[in-house]
């Protein structure tokens, strides 16, 4: 057993863990959150979730894996439950903050890689011309009427372009 | 689970609590020690600035073992142990077994080589027995001092490991009590500490903790004080019981291979080819070498290997000297495989964490610190319900002096082994730099401030330790970063690295508002 699958089926467990936590009643009750409504089988998936990655490590490569297994979901189970809701909350944004940053990396270094982009690409650019254009006009006249925002329409990203600012 | 009576509850209460107050600081002590001795070898590769050699067993032995072994007497050449030192260079032992008159009992008595690991020239050779000089088969006296510590309290043999012994009975019990008392073990599992500072918030910290660590309390507990007491309690019996008190037939019988004695001359099988054949069965790097009855027709070579992937136990293999022969794995205990070899096989695997890489040590470690939270949570739980009483805030000075004191200890420790490297003899200065900083912690404990400000004076304190023992390590003349990178001595720069992170961290907990209750706060409150 690999030491990438161990650390995998730790991940796993953990999540799992959070996903109790998040939802237990008396921690929700202790810290005055309100009750999270969870359908029982959601609380059973999620404990089979914590559990089915020991039986991988058991069944699928001898049992050091899942003494490791054990040793680390004791320490994290601790660490999850002893950080309180808000302090969760407010890790949790930042993890999905830098998650998303490091998305936008990724994504960028991809398009990079491949020397091409994508039509938000496209629009981003398009709009950040047209924004400086409308600066640069705004410069120029001050009198001149306000213009229409501009809005994305849908997923499509389709964008209505300004109206002309009354000449 | 059954609820118990309030007297029951009472009576239990009054088991655990009193026990951790009596033997907790002294828990701590050990679990701390433990802790931190999981990394012993890493430790050791830090202090020493790293191993010259990674692998001075794996090839090129028979070369260097051969010649020593020719021209040592018969009687050296019952054993010939050999093994790697954290610097990279190798141990060759030839000895026999001979009553040590300082203690009474049959030691190894013999010659102790070191030899350049990769080159095999003699560095070093000393005679006598062997394993009573630490100076003379360890590399390194930080990693001696930090295992003997946690083995036995560095109190002599036997009273330090008896004690540690039986402080392993007392995690064990604490446990057992703290499930027992426990009525909401699953309901509370996700429950963090209430907000505030009151009672139940201190006991929410220490029930979170015990909950979560309940199984490897015990674990940890049981396989410690099983080492403690095998070597003092549990085998002397055994050969007394069993073997009328002949201690070398015992061994013998317990841990040996079966061979009939066949003393005539033969010549040795070649050695390189035995461990490349070892290495490939067990799938796992050698880590120590037994030769039985060198010279003689009936020798035997021994190979420990390191538990293979996947496997918790260590793996030892045994050849036959003279032709090569592949014997069979022989089991840890007996001769036979049987249940009860195997679960001493785990003992230590299951204590020390040493058994999957860097990846097991570091879960134990983790293990081993939420142990020492849950030890003095406890106390200090034990002190919050009592703090109205003078002699209890002591006891309360006590254990934050203890709970910072002995990190800082042994941050003195490595000091003591760092500065005396030049000059001195780090085998008598690591343990005096132990013993300097835990005097001084002890002297700030009595005088330094009362409890918060206390314990922020301690993390500054522990955390400028921290930071500036890299900056010693390398004054003192150890391995720089760049040479560290360039012969991939990770074990330098990781622990570097550590002690800076550790510091900055400790710090920054420092400058954090001590959170003591205002005056007329609230008043100690029942728990529940």
């Amino acid at each position: 057993m690999s030491i990438l699958a161990i650390v995998a089926a730790v991940a796993a467990s953990s999540a799992a863990l959070a996903y109790l936590a998040v939802g237990d009643a008396k921690r929700r009750r202790v810290f005055g959150l309100p009750p999270l409504e969870r359908k029982a089988w959601q609380t059973w998936l999620a404990i089979a979730g914590v559990l089915a990655p020991a039986v991988f490590l058991l069944y699928g490569g001898g049992g050091a894996g899942f003494v490791v297994w054990c040793g680390a979901v004791s320490v994290a189970g601790w660490a999850l439950a002893a950080t309180p809701p808000a302090q969760a909350a407010a890790m949790g944004r930042r993890v999905t903050g830098g998650m998303a940053a490091a998305g936008r990396i990724l994504r960028t270094m991809i398009r990079a890689a491949r020397g091409t982009e994508d039509t938000d690409d496209r629009l981003d650019r398009l709009e950040r011309r047209v924004a400086a254009l409308e600066a640069a006009l705004a410069h120029h006249e001050p009198a001149a009427k306000p213009t229409a925002p501009r809005r994305r329409n849908g997923a499509g990203g389709k964008t209505e372009m300004p109206q002309p600012s009354g000449q | 689970m059954k609820s118990l009576s309030q007297s029951q509850l009472k009576r239990l209460t009054a088991v655990h609590g009193w026990s951790g107050t009596v033997l907790g600081l002294l828990l701590y002590a050990v679990v701390a020690t433990g802790t931190v001795a999981v990394f012993a070898h890493e430790i050791a590769e830090w202090s020493v600035g790293g191993a010259k050699n990674h692998a001075p067993l794996a090839g090129g032995l028979d070369g260097k073992i051969r010649p020593i072994a020719e021209r040592m007497t018969k009687g050296y050449l019952e054993e010939i142990a050999v093994w790697a030192t954290a610097k990279g260079d190798l141990n060759v032992f030839p000895h026999a077994h001979a009553r040590n008159p300082d203690s009474g009992k049959i030691d190894n008595y013999g010659t102790l080589f070191r030899l350049d690991g990769t080159t095999g020239a003699e560095l070093a050779r000393n005679e006598g027995f062997v394993f009573t000089k630490p100076e003379w088969f360890e590399a390194s006296a930080l990693e001696d001092f930090l295992v003997d510590l946690h083995v036995q309290l560095y109190v002599p043999q036997p009273w330090g490991l008896i004690l540690t012994g039986i402080l392993g009975l007392s995690m064990m019990a604490a446990g057992v009590t703290g499930f027992l008392m426990h009525r909401h073990l699953i309901r509370d599992l996700f429950v963090a500490a209430r907000p505030g500072h009151r009672l139940v918030t201190a006991r929410d910290r220490h029930v979170l903790a015990a909950s979560w660590g309940l199984l490897f309390a015990f674990l940890l507990g049981f396989t410690g004080s099983f080492f403690s007491f095998a070597g003092t309690v549990s085998l002397p019996l055994i050969s007394q019981v069993a073997f009328g008190g002949d201690q070398k037939a015992m061994r013998e019988t317990l841990f040996e291979p079966a061979v009939t004695p066949d003393p005539r001359p033969a010549a040795l099988t070649d050695l390189d080819a035995v461990v490349a054949r070892s290495t490939a069965l067990a799938g796992a790097p050698v880590r120590f070498i037994v030769v039985d009855h060198y010279g003689r027709a009936d020798a035997r070579i021994n190979l420990w290997h390191m538990p293979p992937q996947g496997s918790l136990a260590w793996v030892r293999n045994v050849f036959d000297g003279t032709d090569g022969r592949f014997l069979g794995v022989k089991p840890r205990v007996g001769r036979q495989p049987s249940a009860g070899s195997a679960l001493y096989e785990l003992i230590w695997p299951l204590h020390t964490g040493d058994f999957a890489g860097t990846l097991s040590k570091a879960v134990w470690v983790g293990l081993g610190t939420a142990m020492c939270y849950v030890i003095l949570s406890g106390m200090q739980l034990w002190v919050r319900r009592r703090e109205d009483t003078a002699l209890w805030r002591g006891f309360g000075r006590a254990v934050t002096t203890t709970a910072y004191g002995l990190p800082f200890a042994m941050t003195a420790a490595a000091y003591g082994f760092f500065l005396s490297l030049p000059a001195a003899d780090p085998f008598y200065w690591t343990p005096m730099g132990f013993v300097l900083g835990a005097l001084a912690c002890i002297a700030a404990g009595v005088f330094a401030g009362d409890g918060d400000r206390l314990a922020q004076r301690f993390r500054r304190l522990l955390g400028a330790a921290c930071v500036v023992l890299p900056v010693v390590r390398m004054a003192m003349g150890g391995l720089g970063w760049a040479d560290a990178v360039v012969q991939g001595q990770g074990a330098v720069l990781s622990f570097d690295l550590m002690f800076l992170v550790l510091g900055v961290l400790l710090f920054r907990w420092a400058t954090r508002q001590p959170h003591g209750r205002a005056a007329g706060g609230p008043l100690p409150e029942p728990a529940e």
